[in-house]
């Protein structure tokens, strides 16, 4: 069994990416048995500090207006404190074949995310696919970027 | 006591929304559909966000030994969660602006899948990412149904439910015809503190491929919402009985036996202490057409002429202590006498 790259790219994306869909193409091989698919991105999750607080908080004004949300309201007006309440970036991506056809996704919070897909095989969130040679796409879906900028990463190997 | 009309008809326990280890859920595809058979659901649609991938190990052995599957997704996308049921092809989600979401409810529809819209008033983003609905519809007549009650306790945890109910409720009153349901967003099975709702769906005849005759039932209107028991409610209407969704002319007169089932599925809800206090027939814009109390579990009769527009019947009562809403139907539509049926 060999292993080649037949994809890596290294970008950045920023708080302004989110709510956007970025695409890529990668060739795929006569030959190729099984796709691996290496994804990360960094940092995981916004540092604690106020300026998380604040992001919380102007959230949960935005979506908890009153008359309906009036208590829990109140404990945000009331300075409850929000230090400890996360926000993560969630950066996700999704395959298509060569015709085009829809492979699946991983919709998960997971900043490291190993996929493969194969005949017989995918790795949960896709349908396993022939694997056929041809021009193949990866999604990367920005759902948020809470933190200033955020390094993603895609290897995607082939397995012949 | 049992209340049960002309029609053949059986109203079944569903849960519309349901995630697995495809997306972001805990439960395998089998651990979901032992667990809803073990919940006396009988059927689920599975909707993990942006992947139908689980479908692929759906097998008529799993479900016959477990619960029938309504094959879905939930769209996931940046400014709406949306489920779609049963599309006999996948649309792409990834690429809808904001302003562009008709068109996609259009190309689903077209595909002969059902819409609705997944927990509308929910935190968004960055919280929940793309979880309160913000997309620009004008195209409501093509949305099948809403989920205007969600996760736990729904009509106390007012906030996102009433919200969705009050959007409801104006779409109602522009003339949309839109069902409701619940769904309890089922990622894992945690030990409930609270009631939990589903929705309930008219079917009919026998078990045998529920999937579709669901489907058609939720186009068609026909499902009730409830935090966990099933009410019942017999309609009759111009001499025929009649079912959420269907339509009667304006003046009608409208019989109904009401009551809040106390034996379906009693194993699931009632360590959550129900009373059923009362139900009331709500028209346009949220007016009280008529009201009568309950004597718990035991059925009632309400008589009143139908008023232009929609009715639905919302049952009341309390639930560990609480006064609040218990279920209600989907409406049931009147046409003003000048128009035709
Ligand atoms: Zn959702
Ligand atoms: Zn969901």
């Amino acid at each position: 069994m060999e292993e080649r790259i037949l994809f890596s790219s290294e970008s950045v994306l920023y708080e302004d990416s989110t709510n956007n869909t970025f695409y890529y193409s990668f060739y795929v091989p006569e030959g190729c048995k099984r796709i691996l698919i290496d994804f990360s991105y960094s940092p995981d999750e916004m540092e604690k500090g106020d300026l998380r607080k604040e992001k919380v908080k102007a959230c949960l004004n935005k979506y908890m207006p009153p008359p309906y949300d009036k208590e829990l309201l109140a404990l945000v007006w009331a300075g409850a404190d929000f230090s400890d309440f996360p926000l993560h970036n969630l950066i996700t991506v999704s395959i298509d074949n060569e015709k085009g056809e829809y492979i699946g996704c991983a919709h998960r919070h997971q900043s490291h995310q190993v996929h493969e897909i194969s005949r017989d095989r995918a790795s949960y969130g896709f349908q396993p696919d022939p694997i056929n040679e041809g021009l193949w796409r990866i999604a990367v879906q920005c759902h948020a970027v809470v933190t200033p900028s955020v390094e993603v990463k895609t290897i995607i190997k082939g397995e012949f | 006591m049992r209340l049960s009309g002309p029609k053949d008809i059986e109203w079944i326990a569903a849960e519309l929304h349901c995630h697995t280890v495809h997306s972001d859920g805990r439960f395998t595809v089998e651990s979901l559909l032992e667990c809803a058979k073990r919940y006396d659901l009988s059927l689920i649609a599975l909707t993990d966000h942006n992947t139908a991938a689980g479908v692929t190990e759906l097998s008529p052995a799993l479900e016959s030994k477990y619960v029938p599957v309504i094959r879905g997704i939930e769209w996931t996308a940046y400014y709406g969660h949306m489920l779609v049921l049963d599309a006999d092809r996948f649309v792409d989600w990834r690429d809808v602006t904001k302003d562009g979401m008709d068109e996609k409810i259009r190309e689903v529809k077209e595909n002969g899948g059902l819409v609705g819209i997944a927990h509308p008033f929910s935190v968004g983003s960055p919280i929940c990412t793309g979880c309160c609905w913000e997309y620009t519809v004008s195209r409501w007549d093509l949305v099948d149904y809403i989920e205007v009650w969600s996760v736990g306790f729904p009509s106390i945890h007012r906030g996102r439910n009433q919200r969705a109910v009050d959007m409801w409720q104006s779409l109602l009153d522009e003339g949309y015809h839109i069902a409701a349901s619940y769904g309890k967003d089922w990622h894992f099975e945690v030990d409930e503190k609270e009631p939990w709702g589903c929705t309930y769906i008219a079917v009919n005849g026998s078990d045998s491929d529920l999937p579709h005759k669901v489907k058609d039932a939720i186009r068609m209107g026909r499902t009730m919402v409830s935090m966990g028991p099933r009410p019942v409610v017999v309609a009759h209407a111009e001499g025929m009985e009649i079912l959420p969704g269907d339509t009667v002319r304006e003046g009608s007169d409208v019989s109904l036996s009401v009551m809040i089932d106390g034996d379906y599925r009693s194993e699931q809800w009632s360590k959550y202490g129900f009373v059923p206090e009362s139900a009331k027939v709500i028209g346009r814009f949220g007016a009280v057409i008529a009201k009568i109390d309950l004597d718990g579990f035991n059925p009632a009769e309400i008589v009143f002429k139908a008023k232009k527009g929609h009715f639905r019947v919302v049952f009341s009562g309390y639930v560990m202590d609480k006064d609040c809403e218990i279920a209600f139907t989907s409406p049931y539509y009147v046409n003003s006498s000048e128009e035709k049926q």
